[in-house]
């Protein structure tokens, strides 16, 4: 596995651990809840960019809860189809199989830029 | 990224979850590259539109405030209201392309980033066995990143 691709591993390994510990603190503790009251999950990767360039979130999570119901709602494609539509250019071609081409190209945004 | 938030806010929004009814938490490395900037950070982003934030993150982003910050937190939600909880974990990329490392202002160098989540990776991949966390230590979140990384390490 080459450099780029351990540590977009790493990230993603650290977002299971991350997710893992965030819901078993939620789902003991619910009593807060009202008929009406819904808890959101929104989660992903940070991906802090050099100097003065904007970061970018990537989704990975993004969930609504109510009271009583076992299972949340999946409401990732929401945000997603917008990440595919090309809007979120950057998003969209950081997930991970271009982060190992991130690694061989000498001016990544320029070839980003053109997905 | 402020089309991120505002796609959010959108789907959200549209639910009636609105930040009269919502109160905002966010888990995060506590690494100032999460908050640098009030206008392009989605943390910074959220918390300016959703109001007050309840942070729970440490190291890596991990929850570390536990069942009893949680508890703390939901115990503030308007009466029916709701919670919005956003998590992530960072990473670096270079401008030449190099995930896990960023440039930070007045260095002239590269550094990891998650510093916490690469120490770990790092301490582990030198044949290192996971510690035990200590309560009682001074490095408690580390060492529990350790631990928790440390079966993942065959994946990696």
């Amino acid at each position: 596995m080459g450099q780029n691709s351990q540590q977009s591993a790493l990230a993603h390994e650290t977002f299971d651990i991350v997710e893992g510990v965030l819901n078993d603190i939620t789902k003991d503790g619910m009593g807060w809840m009202g008929e009406d009251s819904k808890l959101i999950l929104l989660g992903g990767l940070m991906i802090n960019i050099d100097g003065s360039d904007q970061d970018y979130f990537e989704p990975l999570t993004f969930t609504v809860g109510t009271k009583g119901n076992t299972k949340a709602d999946n409401v990732l494609p929401k945000i997603n189809n917008f990440v595919a539509s090309g809007t979120h250019a950057m998003t969209k071609a950081l997930k991970d199989p271009l982060f190992e081409h991130a690694s061989t190209s000498s001016n990544w945004k320029g070839k980003l830029t053109k997905l | 990224m402020k089309d991120m938030e505002s796609m959010v806010f959108d789907v959200l929004s549209s639910m009636g979850v609105e930040a009269s009814n919502t109160l905002l938490a966010e888990s995060s490395c506590p690494d100032e590259l999460n908050h640098d900037s009030f206008s392009s950070d989605l943390f910074d982003m959220m918390g300016n539109r959703w109001g007050e934030v309840f942070h729970l993150g440490g190291l890596a982003g991990i929850p570390f405030t536990g069942q009893a910050g949680w508890n703390a937190f939901n115990h503030h939600v308007p009466d029916n209201g709701n919670i919005l909880v956003v998590y992530a974990p960072h990473v670096g990329l270079t401008k030449d392309g190099v995930v896990g490392k960023v440039h930070r202002p007045g260095q002239d160098h590269s550094t990891s980033a998650c510093g916490a989540a690469v120490g770990a990776y790092n301490y582990l991949k030198n044949g290192n066995a996971a510690p035990t966390p200590d309560m009682s230590g001074n490095d408690f979140q580390q060492e529990f990143i350790i631990q928790e990384m440390s079966p993942r390490m065959e994946r990696i």
